[in-house]
């Protein structure tokens, strides 16, 4: 009878984990918020190799945009498109529109000695990969490979501005 | 004539030990340079501007006093603050932002407001509002300046 009985709990107590699972799971995927960025940034050598942009035709700036999901375990998906070229006279654009890259990916968090967060973003199917130090939740800087910040000029910096839609 | 060659040598000699010791007061710490968006530095500075204003162009020269690493003085340029309206005056060394009690801040006193900017390392400074949060620039511009 007791074992009859304890058999009989153990479907309950399998339906149980499956249910705290899958809410626990729906709790991490409904955190994830999707945030967006911004910003205008030197396109130096560092940068072109990173992103295979040909040293030969005028590149100004890069204009980027970052779309990125945050969530609690420092991970996720991220969307990033931008626009780089020689620049158009008195406009923040550039002449014929620049040449637009678009790449999707993931990221992981590295955390630094001075517990900063730094996150390392690799495009999928691509060799592209950046590293972006948050100094807080609106702001993100470029840094390489080792966390030493990117250094802009009198025109651009290495930064990412939060925007709000 | 012995004695008017005397005098002036003196005076040369004190001259020169003058400008050496001003020289030696101040040491630079570096030129800072950027563009920022216009419309928010401009009211804290207390400077009327015109909505079509988007962006400012900024230098910034940094001097330490000898042996002391925690004031200074600074030349600031661009905006109104331009040839003899340049701003000038000291700074001070603060700890601290709104996101980061450990992060250095150079304060530089000015009479309407005070500016705060960020120390991100020896190459970057960061433009910080009065409540010492970094300021979010935009598509465009941001509030970094970059070492020269």
């Amino acid at each position: 009878m007791a074992i009859m009985h304890k058999t009989s709990k153990l479907p309950a107590l399998m339906m149980f984990m499956l249910i705290s699972i899958t809410a626990c799971s729906q709790t991490i995927e409904k955190d994830a918020t999707s945030l967006a960025y911004a910003g205008s940034t030197p396109c130096d050598s560092l940068i072109k190799t990173w992103f295979g942009i040909p040293t030969g035709p005028v590149c100004d700036f890069i204009k980027w945009n970052m779309v990125i999901d945050r969530n609690h375990n420092g991970e996720g998906k991220f969307h990033i498109s931008f626009s780089y070229g020689a620049s158009r006279n008195n406009t923040n654009g550039f002449i014929n529109g620049g040449t637009k890259v678009e790449f999707d990916g993931r990221y992981n968090t590295i955390t630094t000695d001075s517990q900063k967060k730094i996150l390392h973003l690799k495009g999928v199917g691509s060799t592209s990969e950046i590293w972006l130090k948050e100094l807080d939740k609106n702001i993100f800087l470029f840094t390489d490979a080792r966390g030493n910040f990117l250094i802009g000029n009198a025109g651009n910096s290495y930064v990412l501005n939060r925007v709000y839609e | 004539m012995n004695k008017r060659f005397y005098l002036f040598s003196v005076s040369v000699l004190i001259s020169l030990l003058c400008f050496s010791q001003q020289a030696t007061d101040q040491q630079l710490i570096g030129k800072f340079f950027g563009r920022t968006p216009c419309q928010e530095l401009a009211r804290l500075l207390h400077q009327s501007t015109t909505p079509e204003c988007i962006k400012i162009k900024w230098a910034l020269t940094l001097y330490r006093s000898s042996g002391n690493s925690q004031e200074g003085t600074f030349i600031l340029e661009g905006f109104t603050f331009k040839g003899e309206r340049k701003l000038t005056g000291k700074w001070l060394m603060q700890k601290g932002t709104a996101s980061d009690p450990d992060a250095e801040v150079f304060e530089l006193i000015h009479n309407e407001s005070n500016l705060m900017l960020q120390k991100i390392d020896d190459n970057l400074l960061y433009f910080l509002d009065p409540q010492k949060n970094l300021m979010v620039g935009n598509a465009d511009f941001n509030y970094v300046l970059s070492r020269g």
